[in-house]
């Protein structure tokens, strides 16, 4: 009778339709991951040959239109094809196991969502193809430039819209999954950091996305029906978009780092074997880093002009931002303290987001200096920022919670050797191509350009050398990935010595279907040790 | 908020799709309201 039940409860469809028509959230968990992997090799390729450009100076291996379409779809394909939705991935597999849920809230609105972003991504390839290419704006797509572009601007509107349609559903049911769903006893300040920093991530997706889509609905209309929002010869202010486009931008930046950081508050305190420091106030931290990146977007358009007071006002709460970011670090370095400590490939990868992170940290702050920014804005330096916020800081998180929860999803231990190779190899070569980028800015060389002046050109030969060392690397981590859904050590239900969580405590791999019963949460299974 | 003590399926089942309803609505009166405040 039990394993009749069992039995039935693994029963799930086979072949192309188990996926197509799924609702079940560990498939969709991983359709979300499958498919970031495959748009991180795309944007990685894209990458590629915008270092193979700049590998010297002149111009040797493509015309300048096509870097800078290069350029604008790295940076969305990578931002909306690639991080968003390995993120929305690990929401998928970990938020209902860890709440102790049987499911997400609205299993076939989360299949929807994720049956939104290969025919989006589509649309954003093919705008390539069109007569005049793919927008080469840059990802910001300011007007009045991309008033005046082809088709593929319109390809990449409509591909817009369909992403920003798949992240609102898709936080809307994280949310109600998490306001709802969860297991008797995981009350609010119990739950794990990872489903508290998605919490509040959902909300600022729910409040940002629907900002930008207007904002390009308004692109649109200026474009093809007539309307004047950002044209100024009918009287329309093309700054008025910077600062619609940057209200969705800058809460963006978060939800693309916000996740990351519950992903390091759960590897931290499994891998030093003591309870997170400091629950309460990473919680309040997170939230007052949402909050706060509302109020600063103008910080990205200081050098248009804008009163003093104006400029003062997103100064300093720029800076603010710093407090609860350093509340977070602190209480990451005080888990590790006195922590009975072993470094495990995921746990590699947390401690070098702490310390890559903080970099790309301390270089925004130094960008939020109004006077500093007005030397600093549209160089290099500000292209060595944000990848060490989205590069050391997103994806070495997403990489590091792949390792990290990849026995728990195969029942495979991955290739301990190999992973430590990967984590290695990736932070070096990272530094390679980026720190010397600083410098670059510094010195005044402006982002966005496929030729450059003598001066620059020891730097950028560096930094194209760590960039293909970077993207070769990855192509191990997909080997480790494969060998490891492919087979390996079998992994324990409690996977490493020092993990806590509901999601422990189901078997590697997982049942198709768990907690249809809701488990009975006991203190050891918090990672706040209460 | 709510945990899933002490609720019947249907009153979760309300409970979910209230939540959803709610947080759909104002993501699309985001939508229009960027788009006609600045009409």
């Amino acid at each position: 009778m039990a394993q009749a039940a069992t039995a039935h409860h693994e029963e799930h469809p086979s072949g192309i339709t188990r996926w197509l028509y799924t609702t079940n959230h560990k498939d969709i968990g991983t359709l979300y991951l499958w498919f970031a992997f495959i748009m991180f090799f795309v944007a990685g390729g894209m990458a590629m040959i915008l270092r193979a450009e700049l590998m010297q100076p002149g111009l040797q291996v493509v015309e300048p239109q096509f870097f800078n379409q290069m350029t604008t779809l790295h940076a969305l394909v990578m931002i909306f094809g690639a991080i968003m939705p390995a993120f929305v991935g690990l929401a998928n597999w970990q938020v209902p196991m860890m709440v102790g849920a049987p499911d997400m809230a609205l299993p076939r609105l989360n299949n929807w969502s994720f049956w939104l972003l290969p025919p989006a991504a589509t649309l954003l390839m093919l705008s390539l193809f069109v007569p005049g290419g793919a927008p080469g704006a840059g990802w910001t797509i300011y007007p009045p430039l991309t008033l005046q572009t082809g088709m593929g601007m319109d390809f990449t509107i409509l591909s817009i819209h369909m992403l920003g349609m798949s992240s609102v559903l898709g936080a809307l049911n994280i949310i109600t999954t998490i306001l709802n769903m969860r297991a008797p006893g995981m009350s609010l300040m119990k739950m794990p950091l990872f489903v508290w920093t998605w919490l509040i991530t959902a909300f600022l997706l729910l409040a940002a996305m629907p900002v930008l889509a207007g904002v390009v609905t308004m692109l649109l209309t200026d474009r093809h029906f007539g309307t004047y929002f950002f044209d100024a010869a009918g009287g329309g202010d093309p700054v008025m978009f910077q600062h619609v486009f940057w209200f969705f931008g800058h809460p963006e930046v978060y939800i693309l780092i916000l996740p990351a950081f519950g992903i390091i508050s759960q590897i931290i305190p499994t891998f030093s074997r003591k309870p997170l420091f400091g629950y309460d106030s990473m919680v309040y931290a997170t939230a007052s880093i949402a909050f706060l990146s509302f109020v600063v977007w103008a910080h990205h358009m200081f050098t248009v002009g804008m009163p003093t007071a104006g400029e003062l006002f997103f100064m300093y709460t720029t800076m603010l931002i710093a407090v609860p970011t350093g509340v977070k670090v602190f209480n990451w370095v005080s888990t590790m303290w006195r922590g009975s400590m072993t470094f495990e490939t995921p746990m590699l990868f947390a401690i070098g987001f702490v310390f890559l992170f903080t970099i790309g940290g301390l270089s925004g702050l130094m960008l939020a200096i109004v006077p500093a920014d007005f030397q600093y804005h549209d160089t290099y330096f500000v292209v060595a920022h944000f990848h060490y916020v989205l590069f050391s800081g997103s994806i070495m998180a997403i990489m590091g919670a792949v390792y990290f929860w990849l026995p728990k999803w195969t029942g495979h231990m991955y290739n301990e050797t190999l992973g430590k190779w990967h984590f290695w190899l990736t932070a070096i070569f990272f530094n390679v191509t980026f720190f010397p980028q600083h410098f670059l800015g510094l010195a005044g060389m402006p982002r966005r350009i496929p030729d450059y002046a003598l001066q620059f050109a020891e730097f950028n030969w560096w930094s194209s050398i760590g960039a293909f060392g970077l993207g070769i690397t990855q192509l191990l981590f997909l080997y480790i990935v494969v060998q490891t859904v492919r087979g390996g050590k079998k992994a324990t239900t409690q996977v490493w010595e020092g993990a806590h969580g509901l999601e422990w405590t189901v078997p590697s791999p997982p049942p198709y279907h768990t907690f249809s019963t809701p488990p009975k949460v006991r203190p050891q299974d918090l990672i706040s040790g209460l | 908020m709510m945990a899933r003590t002490g609720k019947t399926p249907a009153q979760r089942r309300a409970a979910i799709l209230r939540t959803a309803v709610i947080l759909g609505s104002l993501a699309v009166a985001l939508y229009l309201f960027t788009i006609f405040s600045r009409w």
